[in-house]
């Protein structure tokens, strides 16, 4: 199944770094031949105090205040490896919400 | 009305002043009203007179009243936004247009609440007397009767449009003063207003999502919007306070609020201007966010767009004059007519109650 990246650009997460964040996500998913992941930006996530964001979608995992020495490690999720629990901050009930807001499709 | 002598006191009169505004607890369901402390941005105070001491841990670690005045004024009056605004938005509840949006509302109520709760947990536990009795007296005033501190916070949140554009843009200026406060050298108030942050992005984000999802409905007249916009937004510059200010001037020297860039300021702070620079910081970003919403309007509509910053001042250099949405001075009749054409009218809330009829004035979660 295709994952999708989603890589938050909402005004506070790119003062945090999320436009270099997302580029450079990019550019090491296409190096690493990634065919089945996606990289996208995103509204919010409703969590910029602890951006950048990055969700991966359907999978739902959420990774919170990224840095581009993470990616690395976010990468290897995504090509099968295990979770970066470390990056696993966000509290339960803003995520069920997120998450929603995911599954309706309007975003 | 007894005075509270504890902060139990202080808890029981909160649960008196949810029944007394009409706000059902078990909406909240299992969620806990507690005291957060979030981290310090620096163990040293970091900016003012007092830089590089320990940021004080205690009110009698300040070094005089004037300070302590001050800093509890600060704290005063960021709690009464925060019940202010759940006053305003309560009755927002019966007509949410998705159960998301309902639950999203009862998540911004729930920690709006706490973060009143925060506040009157530092005036109870560090001010004495005097600031139990400022805690008891955030319960007293109401929204609803036009007493609470600033203009904002008595404004009525008539729909959800009110709504999203009210957590769009003045949740948006909390987040403004909150960053600000996070800096404080009061160490109890930087670390409550840390964790405060947090929560508050939320409620921004709901703002920012459910004006998308109206712009991209696209059923509610982009003027109409526009009216909301200039309601809040005018109302939101006056938040930061007068263009000269003594008070925020003071409130830097003595290291309790800092500047909205603090943590990568350079140079020295403009102590005249800290008031009017934290409002050009906020009318930037709103602009950005207006320019996002841009984004999803068809070309052939008007585009949304934020008002100047001297239109409908009740405060500051530009209180009581005569500025239209664009900056430019009208004369007095000029000025009125145009005041009653930009903001919204009985007409316009007339309208919105014909298209809330049909779902399709906001994309629907489903």
């Amino acid at each position: 199944m295709k994952q999708i990246c989603l890589v938050c650009q909402n005004v506070d997460c790119k003062n945090r770094g999320s436009e270099q964040l997302m580029k450079e996500l990019e550019k090491q998913v296409a190096e690493r031949g990634l065919s089945d992941v996606e990289v996208r930006s995103y509204i919010c996530f409703g969590a910029c105090q602890d951006g950048p964001n990055i969700v991966l979608y359907p999978e739902k995992s959420w990774y919170a205040g990224v840095k581009i020495e993470d990616l690395n490690d976010v990468l290897s999720h995504l090509a099968g490896g295990p979770d970066v629990k470390r990056l696993n901050k966000i509290d339960s009930s803003l995520k069920e919400l997120i998450y929603q807001l995911l599954d309706t499709g309007v975003f | 009305m007894a005075k509270i002598s504890t902060f139990d006191d202080w808890i029981a009169r909160f649960q008196e002043w949810q029944k007394d505004i009409g706000y059902d607890p078990s909406l909240l369901g299992d969620y806990k009203f507690e005291t957060k402390l979030g981290e310090l941005h620096h163990a040293e105070i970091e900016f003012g007179d007092f830089r590089g001491q320990s940021k004080w841990k205690k009110v009698e670690q300040i070094p005089n009243q004037s300070i302590r005045d001050a800093l509890l004024n600060l704290i005063v009056y960021q709690g009464d936004t925060e019940f202010a605004s759940v006053e305003q938005q309560k009755n927002l509840l019966d007509t949410a247009p998705t159960n998301y949006d309902r639950q999203s509302l009862i998540r911004v109520n729930s920690e709006e609440m706490r973060h009143g709760w925060q506040m009157c947990y530092l005036l109870a536990t560090y001010f004495g007397d005097s600031g139990k009795l400022e805690a008891q007296k955030l319960l007293e005033r109401r929204a609803s009767t036009g007493n609470r501190l600033l203009g904002s916070f008595n404004e009525p949140v008539k729909n959800w449009l009110d709504f999203f554009t009210y957590t769009q843009f003045v949740d948006r200026d909390g987040k403004f003063q909150l960053t600000m406060l996070s800096h404080s050298s009061f160490a109890p108030l930087a670390q409550s207003v840390a964790a405060m942050l947090k929560e508050e992005f939320f409620h921004m984000f709901t703002g920012n999502t459910g004006l998308t999802r109206i712009v991209r409905a696209g059923k509610i007249p982009v003027s109409i919007i526009q009216k909301y916009f200039n309601k809040w937004l005018s109302t939101a510059y006056d938040l930061f306070g007068t263009d000269h200010s003594s008070s925020a001037n003071w409130a830097y020297v003595w290291g309790l609020k800092g500047r909205y860039d603090e943590h990568e300021a350079k140079g020295p702070a403009e102590k005249e201007r800290l008031n009017d620079l934290a409002r050009a910081h906020f009318f930037a970003e709103c602009q950005k966010l207006v320019d996002g919403l841009n984004q999803h309007i068809p070309g052939d509509r008007p585009r949304l767009f934020v008002p100047d910053l001297k239109f409908h001042r009740s405060i500051g250099e530009f209180a009581g004059k005569n500025y239209s949405l664009r900056g430019e001075s009208l004369a007095g009749d000029e000025y009125r007519k145009h005041r009653t054409e930009v903001l919204p009218s009985p007409e316009d809330d007339r309208l919105l109650g014909e298209i809330f009829k049909e779902k399709d004035w906001v994309l629907q979660m489903n």
